[in-house]
């Protein structure tokens, strides 16, 4: 019989994981406070199926009701070896129907024959029929004092909310890595089993949280090893690699921007046989656990080993959150294009080389770094809207082969700040202060409180970009004439919403762009467009970047930002 | 007289130590095949079930000897008779809850018909072995009413799933199931498979390496259609990287386009890769390794651009955009870097 089957935990004590749980349910027994119906939920292999067999024989046992039955009376044998009249486990994805429900219904007001209650396990409750749930609720409101319901499910929300409201509700936890660790330590000692630490750490990665899937893995370690010591090897060789030494090595490539190292790990994964599409996923979740130890390396004691939670920690502190979560932007996509059929090293490999060789540009870099200069508030001028004076970014960069280490430097610095800076910008600017900058930053809110007021006015403020702060006026400019005269009548409604936000009373100006202007500013609308011409696409990027609490997708989205930056480049 | 076993499997040399190392006792009762598509994962699944399901002393997961009974059940090729081994390829149901109890004939295994069926006893009195070949459920339910079965099945039961999408599997049917892993095949286990497949030896080579890990996709790759594509495409890849006035993209029809993307990908991608990594990178188009170093190499920012384009010709084109309007995007990702 299979390890998790024969470790099913028999006690609560052994049930590991579910602190929670356990806690609630054996003080609720202890003190007499049985429920009729219990619905216990939670992901695979976390303990629903076997805390529901163990509250069973909490009932019934002949010592009982007592929250540690002995598992040795006669009912808890019984109990045991499935052979109860009186505990029934009914599998509720083949017995959906309302006719099963009608059976079990009809069933139920008959007292139990040997024992203290009738028990009815009913296991992946969730695919009830819509029917067979309903046919349920008046039995599951008010059964017969000696019936107890106890649902489990992987999907509780798939549950009508009427079989939810009727029962208590247990929510199961995904069994922490180190929980799971020390739980396979335990069974593999008493199974004779020799396994090697970094096994163990193995095995759990690969279970994700269910305890089940590391029990089999386990078991299956251990026939294949014959007796001999499991160790992280055997488990590449039994159960094929799942590329963690290669994701960790292409982590470190993608980081040092090594193109090269890139394609050449790739490679030889791909030689010794990994398949790409786990690779690509453990890419991510190397990346994801980045990010969440950059944010606080405390949150990875749940996923990760101990030694292994360390060293994230340590390498998150080189790599900026940015730089992460464009990463992950790409290798989501790649993931998707390569799960639609596609070929999955050949999205793995575009993907990476997009990411590493946008880095490595010195032109981007500096560009990347003087908008986020911008969006600080900092002092870099904005580049001119006109098309005849060329931008600046370009010829302000720095010199080759410095370039990019610096600007990247640059870049990560100016992330930082950036948080501080919507912090401050939360807050009205004291007078004085007011430049272009805060201005632009404090559009979205001034254009939310003017459609706050007159929601038809949206259209046309969507059109209009602030264009300059000319002795205390705020000039708006707008690509066509109609849009600025719908706002004409209501610029007294934009003067006070400027007030408002900003804490300062300014004249509104409406401007209508020249004729010079105008394919600049028609063209801007179109965002995402990669045909657009780049330049209205560059001229459009300014405006929305220095907005920080712009919701816009684009404003978020660094890959979209690099892309037409990229596209004015190469055109140019 | 277990020398005469045989386990006819090429490449799988993982999965085929795994299996080796157990025993019919020590079988677990239920394994998820997951790999890339044309590793070999159902081939080895029915060898496997054979050499479970064979009579010989000393079979088992060893191999099978092919002359008892049971083996000989196992008429040669992928048509099946024996009673012990259920085989079933593609997408499950879940079944009319009314239909009588009744036998497995023909192509329309359910779920419903496969719980009853398996909690039989076997025929010939061994093990029962369940072949689910590329595991896909119609419906949730479908997937979901095999749940029981699959944590405590009978005594005697070995159920393997093969699938080259495991993401798209309900979670709590993997977890009841050990994933083995089958990884991509080698180059020369490829030429190997096609060799025997009929082959002449230069095709194989030339599909081994097309192939990239895969029988099937090398096999698809030497169809006389397929090729027929690939070097149509390639030809006008090459039109319009060398900035030339690129022709019309007569691959782009709704057929052939998602192959049409991916050769051009490929071909960009060794493109970049060239410049990137110089001469120590291995190419994924061999076959056009001249043309592609006769090609300028690009700067980085225009390698982005060039990607990032394909990547989203290639999202596009799931939708229900004319083919022609993606294949002009793709030529304005090429001419622009050239």
């Amino acid at each position: 019989m299979s390890l998790y089957r024969t470790w099913r935990p028999k006690t609560f004590a052994d049930l590991v994981g579910q602190d929670a749980v356990v806690r609630t349910l054996t003080s609720a027994i202890e003190s007499g406070k049985l429920a009729h119906a219990y619905l216990f939920s939670g992901p695979r292999g976390s303990g629903k199926t076997s805390a529901a067999k163990i509250l069973a024989r909490c009932i019934e046992c002949v010592n009982g009701p007592t929250a540690t039955p002995d598992n040795t009376c006669e009912n808890c044998v019984a109990i045991l070896n499935g052979s109860s009249l009186d505990v029934l486990e009914i599998d509720a994805a083949s017995y959906r129907g309302i006719d099963q429900i009608r059976d079990l219904r009809d069933g139920v007001k008959f007292a139990p024959s040997s024992m203290r209650m009738k028990v009815y396990i009913i296991d992946e409750a969730h695919m009830l029929t819509k029917e067979g749930a309903n046919a349920f609720l008046k039995t599951l409101e008010e059964p017969p004092a000696h019936a107890v319901f106890i649902l489990a499910t992987t999907e509780p929300e798939r549950l009508p909310v009427t079989i939810l409201s009727r029962c208590q509700r247990y929510a199961f936890r995904r069994i922490a890595i180190p929980v799971m660790i020390e739980r396979m330590r335990e069974i593999a000692s008493a199974e004779n089993i020799g396994i090697d630490e970094e096994a163990l750490a193995a095995i759990a990665y690969r279970a994700d949280g269910g305890l089940r899937d590391a029990l089999t893995m386990l078991e299956q370690a251990s026939a294949f090893a014959g007796g001999g010591d499991v160790t992280a090897g055997t488990l590449d060789v039994a159960f094929g690699t799942t590329g963690r030494t290669f994701a960790s090595a292409l982590v470190d490539a993608i980081a040092a921007r090594d193109a090269a190292g890139v394609l050449s790990t790739i490679e030889s994964a791909s030689d010794a046989g990994a398949d790409m599409q786990v690779l690509i996923r453990s890419l991510i979740a190397a990346f994801r656990n980045l990010l969440v130890a950059r944010i606080d390396p405390a949150l990875l004691a749940r996923d990760l080993a101990p030694e292994d939670a360390r060293r994230a920690a340590e390498r998150a502190k080189d790599v900026p959150a940015a730089t992460i979560v464009r990463v992950l932007r790409l290798l989501v996509d790649a993931q998707s294009l390569a799960r639609g059929g596609g070929h999955a090293r050949l999205e793995l490999e575009s993907a990476l080389l997009r990411f590493v060789l946008t880095q490595d540009d010195p032109s981007l870099d500096a560009l990347a770094a003087r908008i986020a200069a911008l969006e600080a508030g900092g002092t870099p001028a904005l580049p001119p809207r006109s098309h005849d004076v060329p931008p600046p970014p370009v010829a302000d960069a720095p010199p080759e082969g410095a370039a990019p280490a610096s600007a990247v430097a640059a870049r990560e610095n100016v992330a930082e700040e950036r948080a501080e800076e919507r912090k401050r910008e939360s807050a009205p600017p004291a007078a004085g202060t007011l430049t272009l900058q805060k201005v632009r930053a404090a559009w979205q809110s001034i254009r939310g409180k003017v459609e706050g007021e007159r929601a038809s006015l949206a259209a046309s403020l969507s059109r209009a970009t602030v264009d300059a702060l000319e002795d205390r006026s705020v000039v708006l400019r707008f690509p066509d004439k109609l849009n600025a005269d719908m706002l004409r009548d209501h610029v007294a409604l934009v003067e006070r919403a400027v007030a408002d936000v900003l804490g300062e009373r300014l004249a509104v100006v409406l401007r209508v762009e020249t004729v010079a202007d105008t394919a600049e500013g028609a063209a801007r609308p179109a965002r995402r467009a990669k045909g657009a011409p780049p330049a209205a696409a560059f001229a459009a990027a300014p405006v929305r970047a220095a907005a920080p609490q712009d919701e816009d997708e684009e404003a978020e989205n660094p890959d979209a930002l690099f892309s037409y930056l990229n596209e004015r480049i190469s055109d140019r | 007289m277990s020398g005469d076993l045989t386990f006819d499997v090429i490449g799988a040399q993982g999965p085929r130590r795994f299996f080796q190392a157990l025993t019919r006792d020590t079988i677990a009762h239920a394994y998820l095949f997951t790999g890339p598509g044309g590793t070999g994962k159902k081939t080895f699944a029915r060898r496997l079930a054979q050499a479970l399901l064979c009579r010989a002393p000393g079979a088992g997961t060893a191999g099978y000897d092919g002359t008892c009974d049971s083996c000989r059940l196992f008429s040669a090729g992928e048509d099946t008779r024996n009673p012990d081994f259920i085989e079933h390829t593609g997408v499950m149901k879940i079944g009319d809850p009314d239909k009588p109890l009744g036998f497995y004939e023909g192509d329309d295994l359910t779920s419903r018909d496969l719980v009853r069926n398996l909690s039989l006893q076997s025929y010939l009195g061994g093990m029962r072995v369940l072949l689910l070949g590329d595991v896909s459920f119609a419906t949730p339910e479908s997937a979901n009413a095999l749940l029981k079965i699959l944590e405590e099945p009978p005594a005697g039961l070995v159920m393997l799933m093969t699938t080259s999408a495991p993401d798209r599997l309900l979670e709590t049917i993997r977890s009841r199931a050990i994933d083995v892993r089958f990884p991509s095949l080698a180059p020369a286990e490829i030429r190997e498979i096609l060799i025997r497949r009929g082959f002449d030896e230069e095709r194989a080579a030339l599909g081994a390496t097309l192939g990239g890990g895969s029988a099937t996709r090398a096999m698809a790759a030497l169809d006389e259609e397929e090729e027929s594509l690939r070097s149509q495409v390639a030809a006008w890849f090459f039109s319009a990287a060398a900035g030339g006035d690129a022709p019309e993209q007569s691959w782009a029809t709704r057929e052939t386009l998602a192959e049409g993307l991916e050769i051009v990908k490929t071909l960009a991608r060794d493109w970049v890769a060239l410049g990137v990594a110089g001469e120590g990178v291995r190419l994924s188009a061999p076959d056009y390794g001249t043309q592609l170093r006769d090609l300028a190499p690009m700067e980085s920012r225009a390698a982005v651009a060039m990607l990032a384009s394909l990547d989203e010709a290639q999202r596009i084109a799931r939708s229900n955009v004319p083919p022609s309007l993606v294949g002009e995007m793709v030529r304005m990702a090429i001419t622009r870097v050239a």
